[in-house]
Order: C-alpha cells, then structure tokens, then sequence
C-alpha cells in the first residue's frame, strides 16, 4: 500500500504523457484539482493489486471524448462521483475503490481526484496500460469479461446508461451520444470484484506513472532523463525504455483524416535518417527509413528536445527537435488474443505485429 | 458564486482555474454596477497571491458559461481600461469560437511577454495559433532591456495562440547537439530492491575506473552479468571480455589457460605455442570466476601478476607486461578459507579493492515479478512462439517460492514453461513439477513449525504450573524429560527444578 500526496501530483502529470503515446490528452487542471483534494485531505491510498480483498468491488472512472475538448469543461470531478453512484444503485452494492480504465494522460488522474473526493483508495494498475482510442481496447475484452452497465454523464448533466453487451455497438452508442453534446463526457463502468482485478488488470501502472514522471523532474539533461527512464521501465512489468531515434520534424501530413504522418530528419547520430511517425489519435507505427521501429501496442512517445518535456501529439509542430522513445507494452497487451484486439491491424494497419524486443533484440537481450 | 483557485504547476508558475460553473463571465454579467465587477476581479486576484501578474482568459463558452482563465496582468487590474479590455477579451473568444477566425486584436501576447518578462525565472516558448513556434526563449533569450521579443511581439502579436512556460533552471540540454558518442542506455541490471540498486550504484562506480573487483554473492545470483555489464560500460568496452571458471579447469592445465605457454614447453604442447587468458584480455576485462577454488600455486603466480602487471608465460623467461582489468567472484567464504589456510591472505587483500555484494533471489517479490516478464519475452523470442504469460495466480505461486537456485534457476524455470506450454496463459500445470513438489513440503513444513511453535507457545505460556501434566505426556525417562526440555527451550535441570517445585506445591 502506498500514499499519493502532493508529491505525486507532476510526476504523474508528465508519466501519464509518456504512457499517453501521443494521445490521452493532458490539463494541468486536473493537476490543480488534485492538488486541491490533497491539501484537503492530506494523501489517498494506493493499494497495491496484491493487497486487495477477492470479495471488495472495485469500477472505474474517467473521461470520455476529445481531448480538446477538456479544458472547455470546468470539471471538479463530481461527474465521476455521480456515475459511481449510479453504478451502485444498479449493482446493489458498494464501491470499494476505484482503478484507472486507461492509465494514460487525463484518465490516469481523473480517477484519483474521484477517488480523493470520495474518500476511496485507487488501485495500482489499470486496464489499457497505454492510451487506446476505444473503449474495446481493454482487458476485459481480451479476457471476454464484460464491462457494462456503462455510465456515461455529458456535459449538460443527463446521466446515460448503456447495457450494450457487444462493445462494439457499445463504442457507436458511446460515441453517439457523445456528438450530439459537446464531445466529451464522464463515465464509471467494469464494476468488478478484487479476485478479477488481480487476474486481470496491468499492475502498478500508477506507480510506474509516478517514477517515469520523476525521471523527468529530477533531472537536467537528455542523457539522465532517459537513463532514470530506462530503469523505471525495466523494473515494471513492461521493459526497457529505448531510444529510437532522434530528429527535427520536416513536416507534418494528413493523409486521409485519419491518419497523419509526421516526418523527422535525423540529428547528431541519427544524421542521415529519416523517420515516420504514423498516428491517429495516438502514435501507432513507426519507421526508420521505411522499415518498422516500433508498433502498437508498444508505446511510443516523443521528448521535446529543448524543454525536455514529453509531449502529446498536439504539441508537435514543424522545426520541432524530438527524441522518439520507445517502450515495449506488457504481456498482456502482446499475446495473440490481445494482439487481435489492440494489434497494428486493429488500426488498420494490416501487418503483422512485430515487437520492440523483437526489433531491437540485441538491446534488450 | 465564481470561485478561484491557485495552483503550483510543477514550475512553480502560478495559474488558476475556475472549476464552479459559474465563471468569471457570468458573474459579471451578474453584477450589479462596475464597481462590483472590478472588486470581483481584484478578490479574485489579491486571492492568487502572483507576485507579478497572471495571464489571460483563453478559453470560454458562452453556451455554458464555463471558462478557464489564463489571467491578467494584476498590475492593470486596478485600471478601469484593462478591465475593458478584459471585456473585450471575452467578446473575442466568444467571436473566435463562433467563427473560428483568429483574434483581431488583442493585447495578450505583449501583456504576457511583459509579465514574463519581469519574470525572468521562466524561459518560454510561443506558438501561433497553427501551432508553428513564432518565439523562443531559449535561442533568443529573453532579456526586459533586449528589445527582440518585443519585436517578435510586434509582429505576431496577432497570431498568439499558445504560450509555453518552462523553468529555467532546467537547463535546455545544449550538449545533446554535439554529443556524437553512441551511448549505451540499457545498462543496468532488473531490480529495485535496495540492495539490487546499490549494486546498480557499484557498477556505475567501478566501471569508470579500472580497479580490481571482486563479486560476491550466492551460486546463480547472475556474478557473471555484473562482470560483463562492468566492462560493457567501462572504456575498455571496445576490447574483449575474457571469462574463466578456476573452479571448472585442473589446476595443471588452469596456468596454462591463464597465462599461456611457449611452443614446447611440455609433452603434448603446441609447437607454436598458446596465448593465454591474460594475454587474450590485453587492454580488456579478465573475469575469473570461482577464485575461491584456484590452487595455492596459482594464487601465488596470480598476486605476482597483479603486483607486477606482466605475465610469464609457461616454458618462457620473458616478462610481458599486460594492461588487464580483473574482475574476480566466488561463492564462497573467503575469510573463512584464509583461516582454514585454503586462500593467501596477500591475494584476499589485493583482489578485495572493491566487493561487490549481488543479493539472492529470495523475498524481492517485485524484483522476481519483473525478471519473470522480461524473462518470458527473451523466451519467446528465441523460440519463436507468439507472447505468453503467467496467470496471476502462477506468478503469485513464483513471487512466493525461494529460488534456492537464484536467477539462473528462475531462468530455467521460464524456459521449461515457455517450451512446454500449448497455451498462450501459463498455469501452474505448465511450471516444472519439482517446484510445486519443493514448494508443497516448504509449506507443509512452514505448516509445521507454526503448528510447533503454537504449542510450544502454550506450553511456556502455561509453564511450570501445568509441567507435571507434560512430563506425564512426554515420559518419565530421562530421555524423554529431556526431549521436553528441549521442546519448551529450558535446560535439563530447569526442568527438574520445576518439577520439584511442583510436587512440594502438591
């Protein structure tokens, strides 16, 4: 079991970018509100995924959208707790904690603001690891566990709930509702108890947020920022954080408003190269000089060279000198099953999936 | 009621949000007259505690009321203009989100520069609202007396958009331009426990110098990865890392392996000669593992070495001196083998410049968890199976089991599922059977002596009064009275003392 204080609050603002994978979105509001429950109420428990109980009832909480929308709402927070409740109401029982769904960028924060203001722990993990555009992407839907009822609250305070069992009709329902409002909505769902957590979930993902976040604060230079992230990634049940490339964005195209393909010339070792980071709302595949560097489900994640800040793909722009990193994704997200659900060709990328370790087998083996 | 709140972003720049849904806007449209409004501003303001003023209202929606605001210069907020302007701010947010044209005009970009500018603590950088960088402070560094900015301002004060705010003592990293040295990132071992960073710490410590090393640690603990890793990271990366087991060679052929022999110089030898270990590590790392097991002839010949810097061939006269890092490691006690006279105390001293110390396996849960994963991926690389993992309650079952056997047993451990598993979840049918074997007794055992113990606990907790009853349990012959003793961790005659005690009470 651990604390999250104010202490916590940058760290997990900056790692939760670098879990986002260009996407996830990001507010400093958040962190302000946070930081406002937490000198209220002093800490909030983060307990550990092996020490919950198999019989307490655990949902979780977040935002839904876009993430461009997100500052245009002045949330507090008490979105979530109204979900929650309903949640409740239509289980018949009680939550007894709350845990991030996509433990990347705003949702990785929002639950613990939930979670302060009621009063409850957040467990240490989540069910994405990263950022994923749909609310299928999940591991509940690798291991068939179903996530609804689905509470969903829009911006003009109407509460909907959604029994959807396939979650694919489940996302178009989300996302209708969604463009009729304002585009973003707050939602709680996958009421579960502890034993399922535990089987499922991505553990210490919380934790890891935190210590990526800190390898970002604490240091002044490139060279340490990435080494401090290298071993926070390698002690977690993700690996090892690798260096892909490092360049000047040369141009930035849309190919089919979908996809967008943002072009990086080398620099320092990297000189002569070239690389393509392809992304929709998140970056998704990568190349060097056209052959594959990195691929979802693995994590790619760019640092502004200058500031050095992680940045989401929002705040990439031409003339802009970047560092791709690179971090492979959990087991979970890389079996076969799960690679049918969140792999490259789910994004339409018809190819098959080739692993950071794979690619990169002499750095990390 | 707006409320306001003040906030410490990790630069320690002041922002502030409004987070009720009534916002700075509608409570002004609310107010009564403008002196109301303008005390509204100034509370909210006097509230932010900003030593030199805030930013500017961004974003705004006029459907909701709901706003952020970025602020104002508090220097201005007093002035009846600026709060105008602030109107007018408002009125061009509303405009650019129902037209989504950009600002036609506006003060913010130079009121931010300014505020900035007295607050030089902070480098920033400005993008125009298509997101393309128009400022920098960093190439152009902001100076309140360097007109630059100014100028910047001049000209794209229409095309504010963003304005991006960093801490300047976070230094820009100005070294990575020229930094052209390849760095090899990935170099430290899996762990987190404290022990396991401290060896993550030595090795950072010891690669940058060429000191002898000696590593210690229980069979398996992976000694010959952290010799490995210290010369991959030292400056003799480039030259080869030479590995020998002293425990694995006979002692005859061992001199001859470490140090080489001329072409001759015994029945059997090469005419051509051989080169040895020392000679093959020149410029680069020579890890004799097991040093423990090395003869006593040999210790002697090794301290002469190290002393020396030169080696003598077998069958050869000549001195050749060597530039060889030496990294030793054994398993075994050596100061307990100096004192049964097994190992030169001279050697002790000069191989023991810096230990190394590599904890075992047992009781890292997290450590175990993290080497599992990595583990299982390496595996199923290299057999070219699609990824795999244990379930949670096989994890659970290894995190809890002792390694005995340290890393390398965990490694094997890995492999055998990994290859035998048909399934992409690994349960614990899939783990080898002498572990669920090895753990099933260890917790039989544990079982046991918790059962043991809580009897015993009893026993003492009842001691001398209830003492006839357990000598009548146990036995009257003196074997048995002994066995009880033992039992309760008295002595013999303590028993009997109790015993008499007892009987007199009766």
């Amino acid at each position: 079991m651990k604390i999250i204080d104010r202490k916590w609050i940058n760290p997990l603002l900056l790692g939760s970018i670098v879990l986002g994978s260009g996407g996830g979105g990001k507010t400093n509001n958040l962190a302000f509100l946070l930081d406002d429950i937490l000198t209220k109420y002093n800490s909030i428990t983060l307990l550990d995924i092996n020490d919950i109980k198999d019989d307490s009832n655990f949902c979780s909480t977040g935002m839904i959208g876009s993430v461009q929308m997100i500052d245009d709402f002045c949330f507090t927070g008490e979105e979530g707790i109204d979900t929650i409740k309903e949640l409740e109401i239509i289980k018949g029982k009680e939550v007894n904690g709350i845990y991030p769904f996509e433990g990347a960028g705003v949702n990785t924060l929002y639950p613990i603001v939930v979670a302060g203001l009621m009063g409850l722990p957040v467990v240490d993990g989540d069910a994405m690891g990263r950022a994923f555009p749909e609310i299928q992407m999940t591991v509940f839907q690798i291991n068939e566990e179903e996530i609804t009822p689905f509470i969903l609250k829009d911006t003009r305070n109407g509460i909907h709930i959604l029994k959807e069992e396939d979650t694919f009709m489940h996302e178009l329902e989300i996302r209708r509702i969604l463009n009729e409002l304002d585009n973003i909505g707050y939602f709680s769902c996958s009421f579960k108890n502890g034993k399922k957590l535990k089987e499922y979930l991505i553990p210490s993902t919380i934790s890891l947020t935190r210590d990526i976040g800190e390898a970002f604060i604490k240091n002044t230079s490139y060279e340490t920022i990435l080494e401090d992230l290298i071993f926070a990634t390698k002690n977690s049940c993700y690996g090892s954080a690798i260096e892909l490339f490092k360049g000047r964005v040369s141009s930035i195209d849309s190919n089919d408003g979908m996809w967008q393909t943002i072009n990086i010339k080398g620099i320092n070792n990297y000189e002569k190269k070239n690389y393509k980071i392809m992304s929709k709302n998140e970056y998704l595949i990568t190349f060097v000089d056209d052959k594959i560097s990195c691929m979802v489900p693995d994590i790619i994640t760019t640092i502004d060279l200058k500031t050095l800040d992680p940045i989401t793909i929002e705040n990439i722009c031409k003339d802009l000198e970047v560092a791709i990193i690179g971090i492979p994704a959990p087991l979970n997200l890389k079996t076969d099953k799960a690679l049918s659900i969140i792999g490259p060709a789910s994004f339409g990328y018809k190819s098959t999936y080739k692993s950071l370790e794979e690619i990169y087998y002499n750095y990390y083996f | 009621m707006y409320k306001i709140k003040k906030f410490l972003d990790r630069n320690n720049l002041k922002l502030c949000v409004f987070n009720e849904k009534e916002v700075l806007f509608n409570s002004f449209e609310k107010a009564a007259n403008e002196s109301e409004r303008i005390s509204l501003i100034e509370k909210g303001c006097n509230n932010l505690d900003i030593k030199n003023g805030i930013y500017f209202v961004f974003r705004f929606r006029e459907d909701t009321k709901y706003g952020l605001l970025w602020g104002i210069n508090k220097k201005h907020l007093i002035e009846e203009e600026i709060y105008e302007d602030l109107e007018m701010y408002s009125d061009f947010i509303v405009e650019k989100y129902k037209n989504n044209i950009l600002m036609k005009k506006n003060l913010l970009f130079s009121d931010a520069l300014e505020t900035l500018g007295e607050n030089i603590d902070y480098s920033f950088r400005v993008k125009d609202w298509n997101g393309l960088i128009v400022y920098d402070s960093i190439d152009n560094k902001i100076n309140v007396e360097d007109q630059s900015y100014k100028k910047i301002a001049e000209k794209d004060k229409e095309k504010l958009g963003e304005i991006y705010i960093y801490n300047k003592e976070r230094e820009p990293n100005s070294q990575y331009l020229r930094s052209k040295k390849k760095l090899i990132f990935n170099n430290k071992l899996i762990g987190k426990s404290s022990q396991m960073r401290k060896v993550n710490e030595m090795i950072d410590i010891v690669s940058t110098n060429s000191s002898t090393v000696i590593i210690r640690g229980e069979s398996g603990t992976g000694k010959e990865e952290i010799a490995n890793l210290i010369h991959r990271k030292s400056s003799r990366y480039k030259n080869p890392f030479i590995p020998i087991n002293c425990g694995a060679i006979p002692e005859n052929l061992l001199e001859s392996e470490l140090f080489g022999y001329e072409g001759g110089a015994f029945t059997g030898a090469n005419k051509n000669g051989k080169i040895g270990k020392f000679e093959a590590a020149n410029k680069g790392t020579l890890f004799l593992d097991e040093i423990g097991d090395m003869s006593e002839n040999l210790q002697v010949k090794l301290l002469r070495t190290l002393q020396e810097k030169s080696i003598q061939k077998v069958g050869g006269n000549d001195l050749m001196p060597i530039d060889v890092r030496i990294i030793c490691a054994t398993n075994k006690n050596l100061e307990e083998l100096i004192s049964k006279g097994e190992f030169r105390e001279d050697l002790y001293y000069r191989i023991n410049v810096i230990p190394i110390i590599v904890p075992s396996l047992e009781g890292k849960e997290e450590d175990i968890k993290n080497l599992i994963c990595y583990y299982t991926k390496k595996h199923c690389l290299e057999f070219k199976k699609s990824f795999k993992m244990f379930d949670y309650d096989t994890l659970d079952y290894l995190v809890n089991y002792n390694w005995p056997g340290n890393i390398r047993e965990l490694i094997n451990v890995v492999e055998y599922s990994v290859a035998t598993s048909k399934n992409q979840t690994m349960k614990l049918t899939d783990l080898p059977k002498y572990i669920i074997e090895t753990k099933k007794e260890k917790a039989y055992e544990d079982k046991k002596n918790i059962e043991k113990s809580k009897i015993l606990y009893n026993k003492k907790s009842k001691n001398k009064h209830d003492i006839l009853k357990f000598v009548d349990e146990y036995g009257h012959s003196t074997e048995d009275k002994r066995k009880l003793a033992d039992d309760i961790g008295i002595s013999l005659a303590t028993l009997y003392r109790w015993i008499k005690s007892e009987e007199n009470k009766k």
